[in-house]
């Protein structure tokens, strides 16, 4: 039972009768993150690696210390393979537009799934059309809905520069199996992009073990603060990479003719970081980890098969996931007859937060045949109160439609 | 008691959801448009015939949520018969009203219009009330010439 880390977390507190279900678009911070980004900001705030006094290097040393913690965390086993960004989004969009641009080319492909969220489906889209590169879009297996791997396998040829995939989709929950993608990618000699944003919210994550080229993630999705991201590349591939912005911090020596960049991660992280970022995150995996991650996955998955079974025996809900197959917290659903938007807003107005729309992931919803879908994300905080109410929200819905 | 839910979500909305009004083949069309709202995936595609510069006929076809698809239907129904000049008015007004930028007057207006009133008290759905009437709005713009 992980009920009572319920009371770690102020905006549940704060709001008394909250049902949040939407932590798949971005999870609630537990107190202890905000505490310890609080403390760095009261006692150890200045700018980063210039300050030549003692509290430059406290902060310094509270910014490299999370970048180690996170290092250790994904099990990569340098440091400097870890680079800080803004998010998941602005991470792919980084590769897309450096090592993305330095590798394809006319006629090259680029392979990705249909369950990629937008954020790895865009920037690989638009660099095939601006290269000439064709993109493969790898579908799922009609039946279980996992990715289709015998249609992945034959979309990698030997011009195939990227494999694009997620780790674990954000619509629904599908974790594919990252070995083999990987083993495919080596044989054929592409790189391999992971989007790790929703598995590393409810996942011990270790790249040793299947050898990505890059993966990323973003801190909001797994108790730290929004606007802070990760970008892992393995250190060969930093070093080859040209820069994605350029200015200060950045650089190793400029003149007037001419620039040389820092070693990664520093040739990748251009002017004053968001240091409160990454304290956070750091703050977040500690009590991640604390707390374990076999124990989070068994209570959401818990909460939501028993969402699932409630759903399944309350009759005009479709669901999509057999329940077997349900995983990361995420169980999208749809109302017979209601369209998710106007489901969303009744549950909204009973205070029950779920995400209703394309989700982000406008191939996968069409892959489905749907125009949209609503999806309810558990995660650690949630309760069974909150699958109940969930049930009464969906029974006020079709009576509200005269269903 | 009616609650704001009940409001939006009155027996007329639901209606003109499950049954939308004037989705049909036109003779000649004379303008089209469509709109989108990449909030919620609502898709409306209106195309209209008119006659000196007034709406002899109109389709609007919509896949969208209940708001959404009952607006455009009932917006089909007022807008037959319109001349485009009204029809730009009433649009404004709409825009105005829905949106709550400033006191508009509807007790004039059909009934089925003044049902929509209920959206106000969901700010996020009031996008989803106005597609049908922007892209009829943009439509008029773009394509009517008085012939």
């Amino acid at each position: 039972m992980l009920e009572r880390f319920r009371k770690d977390f102020p905006v549940l507190e704060n709001n008394p009768g909250l049902t949040y279900l939407d932590s798949a678009a971005s999870t609630q911070k537990p107190a202890v993150v905000l505490e310890k980004t609080d403390r760095f900001y009261r006692f150890d705030y200045a700018n980063i690696h210039r300050g030549i006094y003692r509290l430059s290097e406290r902060a310094t040393a509270s910014y490299e210390a999370a970048r180690k913690r996170i290092a250790e965390f994904i099990g990569a086993a340098a440091p400097e393979s870890i680079v800080y960004t803004r998010n998941a989004t602005e991470s792919l969009n980084l590769i897309a537009a450096t090592m993305g641009e330095q590798a394809v080319q006319k006629g090259d492909e680029i392979v990705v799934t249909v369950m990629e969220h937008h954020a790895n489906f865009v920037p690989w889209q638009q660099l095939a059309a601006k290269k000439g590169a064709i993109l493969k879009v790898v579908g799922l297996d009609r039946e279980t809905l996992e990715l289709d791997m015998t249609a992945l396998e034959s979309a990698v040829t030997g011009k195939t520069r990227f494999i694009c995939c997620t780790m674990a989709s954000n619509v629904l929950g599908t974790t594919p199996d990252m070995a083999e993608v990987t083993k495919l990618a080596k044989k054929s000699g592409a790189l391999t992009v992971f989007d790790a944003a929703q598995f590393v919210p409810h996942h011990k994550l270790d790249i040793s073990t299947f050898d990505p080229d890059f993966l990323v993630l973003s801190g909001h999705k797994m108790l730290a603060l929004d606007g802070f991201g990760i970008l892992y590349g393995k250190p060969e591939h930093l070093a080859a990479m040209p820069p994605y912005m350029t200015g200060g911090d950045m650089i190793e020596n400029v003149t007037i003719k001419k620039t040389t960049y820092a070693e990664p991660p520093q040739k990748f992280e251009a002017g004053t970081p968001f240091m409160g970022g990454a304290v956070s995150l750091h703050a977040a995996i500690d009590y991640l980890e604390n707390i374990g991650f076999d124990r989070i996955q068994a209570h959401e998955t818990r909460l939501a098969k028993l969402a699932d079974e409630k759903f399944r025996a309350l009759g005009k809900v479709k669901l999509y996931r057999k329940p077997d197959r349900i995983h990361n917290g995420i169980l999208p659903f749809n109302v017979e007859g209601v369209h998710p938007h106007d489901v969303a807003t009744i549950l909204g107005d009973m205070d029950i937060c779920v995400r209703a729309g394309h989700h982000c992931a406008q191939p996968l919803i069409r892959f489905m045949d749907e125009m949209a879908m609503v999806r309810a994300s558990f995660y650690i905080y949630n309760t069974e109160e909150d699958v109940d109410r969930l049930i009464a929200g969906v029974k006020k819905t079709l009576e509200v439609f005269h269903k | 008691m009616t609650t704001p839910l009940d409001n939006m979500y009155r027996d007329l909305i639901l209606d003109h959801y499950e049954h939308p009004r004037n989705c049909h083949e036109l003779k000649n069309t004379d303008g089209t448009e469509e709109g989108y709202n990449p909030l919620c995936g609502d898709h409306v595609d209106i195309k209209f015939e008119q006659d000196n510069g007034k709406i002899t006929d109109i389709s609007v076809c919509t896949k969208g949520c209940a708001i959404c698809t009952a607006s455009g239907s009932i917006m089909s129904d007022i807008l037959k018969g319109r001349s485009v000049e009204e029809t730009e008015k009433l649009v404004t007004e709409v825009k105005a009203y829905l949106k709550g930028e400033r006191d508009v007057e509807i007790s004039n207006w059909p009934e089925t219009l003044q049902a929509l009133s209920g959206v106000r008290k969901f700010p996020i759905r009031i996008k989803c009330a106005l597609l049908p009437w922007t892209t009829a709005e943009l439509a008029l713009k773009k394509q009517i010439k008085p012939k």
